[in-house]
């Protein structure tokens, strides 16, 4: 019966344009849209073309993968691309047909065969404009064919115009050999795992006119922590980084944050990864920042004390949110623009001084992270200097606090604040305790406004109180 | 108020207010850029859409006619499907033929709202279905030579969602 009703009352798709059915399979979300393609030919077509921004094509496998379908986004970092059995074939493979659409590739190669497999990406992959590349092994044995991998690449018809390139590579070299590519890229992340030998990041034949965003980071132990050359290449590499706005460098050399800094690059957003120190001072010479992030576990302020006195107005956001040791008053003194402050790691230990110091020379914070323990008496003395202070602060984080009982009634202050949206407490006493949110003593606080999220759980007012 | 003349595909001629016709992108244009003049009290032929069609889809323009441009949404936006106002949803609670037969006239006459809204209660019907399930209601074809599925499904392993 109930067959009998659907059937008359089908309706089939088959006058459907195929843009309406598109527009239908575009409201559908991965996988939710994956059994689609088994329906019919022209389902399996439709629903990749409306859906095909939402996967990637990863395949295990080179071969029996025909079909009449392609992907935008295609990544090559398990099968590879078959081996040609001879060099410069053009035999496409299947693969190659299945991605010739493709905008965005990722690839993984070791060599032999470097070079040969990177002509055979550009010259069928005429579309990406997202590369992304893994060389593995020696490449040495690349050399040897350097100038008729210049040659061939003379004689692409075109070159596709790639605007995002990630590299990663044991031997700098490898980054030249892709110097043709470089006009059009905007986005540049080059990782170098130290194989080897290490010549240098100097890109030197780079163009790197359009360099919107660039990450740079040097993996494994063999470079000299003194290397000087490592930051004189830096230094260099940066004055030619005019359009730049974010560079994020994860190089463990001392000699690193002053050679970004003293290039005076015009960069809105400086962020220092994988380093032990740094030295917050050398900002002042980088006329345009913003944004500063570092994960170093130690951060220097200035050492000059009539530094002091001539503080850096750009910066409107200091995340150092790994950092144990740093002096507060300084950084306050040095910093007094700041809308965002994460220093959740901060281990040195609040005095009323620097929680005063820091609560009301910051008085443009909107975001702020801090820890306020060891204990209960430091929780009351960050609270009343918060609650007395900071009133455009919007986004409150405090770690470690030491709470005898789930009482929150301390927080009442803090969260009546009329600039509060959203209060995060992280406090291990309350967690080891045991006791359900459900049980937590609340102060009355006007919980439409002001987002209260209590050791990861959002917290409702409770109704019955 | 202006009126303007419609003529169905059975030949039957509706009265609409003319703000209520330019619901329509399709007739909108004929008025403003072709400039058919609507006084001539010709009647405007909509050879691909029938009366019964035409009546609930003027119910709909009727109802939605002073609704406010909506905003340029962003692509995760756009995907949502549990927002369809309850009007809406009474309105679609209809067979699958006029469901499918108000879609495609509105596709014709260009009513990108209607539109929308159709296309996201057909997502839900099909969500949560099986290829088998969907070729059921639908009453689609498996034009699938044997074994071609299963190429497909070992092609499904291999696609995983993209993280931005």
């Amino acid at each position: 019966m109930q067959v009998a009703t659907e059937t008359v009352s089908a309706a089939s798709f088959n006058g459907f344009p195929d843009q309406v059915l598109e527009s239908i399979f575009r409201h559908l979300k991965f996988p939710d849209f994956l059994p689609l393609s088994t329906v019919s030919h022209r389902w399996n077509r439709l629903v990749f073309r409306a859906c095909s921004d939402q996967l990637v094509f990863r395949p295990a496998q080179s071969d029996g993968l025909c079909g009449d379908r392609t992907y935008r986004h295609v990544d090559l970092s398990r099968c590879g691309l078959p081996v040609p059995t001879k060099r410069h074939d053009d035999v496409k493979c299947q693969l190659e047909l299945l991605a010739s659409e493709a905008t965005s590739l990722a690839m993984t190669w070791t060599a032999p065969w470097f070079a040969e497999t990177l002509l055979r990406v550009l010259r069928n992959f005429s579309k990406i404009v997202e590369l992304r590349w893994l060389v593995g092994g020696d490449v040495r044995s690349v050399w040897a064919t350097g100038e008729v991998f210049q040659e061939e690449l003379e004689r692409l018809p075109s070159l596709p115009r790639i605007r995002e390139l990630s590299l990663v590579v044991n031997d700098t070299r490898m980054i030249d050999l892709l110097e043709k590519l470089s006009p059009d890229v905007v986005s540049l992340e080059v990782t170098v795992e130290l194989g080897p030998m290490l010549t240098g990041l100097t890109f030197a034949d780079f163009d790197l006119s359009k360099l919107r965003t660039c990450k740079l980071l040097v993996t494994g132990a063999t470079l000299e922590q003194d290397d000087h050359q490592a930051g004189n290449d830096i230094h260099l590499l940066c004055k030619r980084l005019q359009n730049l706005r974010k560079l994020t460098v994860g190089i463990n050399n001392c000699y690193c944050q002053s050679a970004v800094s003293s290039s005076h690059v015009r960069i809105q957003e400086l962020e220092l990864i994988n380093c032990q120190e740094c030295d917050l001072g050398h900002l002042r010479d980088l006329p345009c920042l913003q944004i500063f992030r570092t994960d170093a576990p130690a951060v220097f302020t200035d050492t000059e004390m009539m530094d002091l006195f001539n503080p850096i107005h750009t910066v409107s956001t200091m995340d150092i949110d790994r950092a144990l040791h740093v002096d507060i008053d300084r950084l306050a003194l040095m910093f007094p623009c700041l809308r965002v402050l994460r220093a959740r790691s901060y281990a040195d230990g609040w005095t009323s001084n620097n929680l005063h110091n820091l609560c009301s020379i910051l008085d443009d914070l909107e975001e702020l992270a801090l820890p306020a323990g060891p204990d209960e008496a430091t929780l009351q003395q960050v609270l009343a200097q918060i609650g007395r202070n900071l009133c455009k602060l919007r986004d409150l984080t405090l770690v470690g606090c030491v709470l005898t009982a789930p009482d929150f009634r301390p927080f009442r202050q803090i969260l009546s604040k009329p600039s509060l949206r959203k209060l995060t407490i992280e406090s291990e006493t309350v967690r080891a305790s045991g006791i359900p949110p459900a049980a937590y003593i609340l102060p009355a606080w006007n919980a439409a406004q002001t987002e209260l999220v209590i050791n990861g759980t959002r917290v409702q007012v409770q109704t019955d109180s | 108020m202006s009126t303007i003349k419609l003529e169905t595909s059975d030949g039957v001629k509706f009265t609409v207010k003319t703000q209520v016709a330019k619901c329509s992108g399709t007739i909108r244009t004929m008025l403003e850029d072709i400039g058919i003049n609507p006084q001539d009290g010709e009647a405007i032929p909509l050879s691909n859409v029938h009366s019964t069609i035409l009546q609930k889809i003027l119910v709909w323009a009727e109802h939605h006619v002073d609704d406010p441009e909506p905003p340029r949404e962003d692509a995760d936006a756009a995907k949502r499907t549990d927002d369809i106002c309850s009007w809406d949803e009474d309105f679609l609670k209809v067979d699958q033929r006029t469901l499918f037969d108000v879609m495609l006239a509105a596709n014709y006459l260009d009513m990108k709202q209607l539109i929308a809204v159709c296309c996201k209660t057909v997502a839900n019907m099909i969500k949560g279905k099986t290829a088998d399930q969907i070729r059921r209601t639908f009453n689609i074809e498996n034009d699938f030579p044997p074994g071609e599925e299963d190429k497909i499904r070992l092609r499904n392993q291999f696609c995983e969602e993209r993280s931005r």
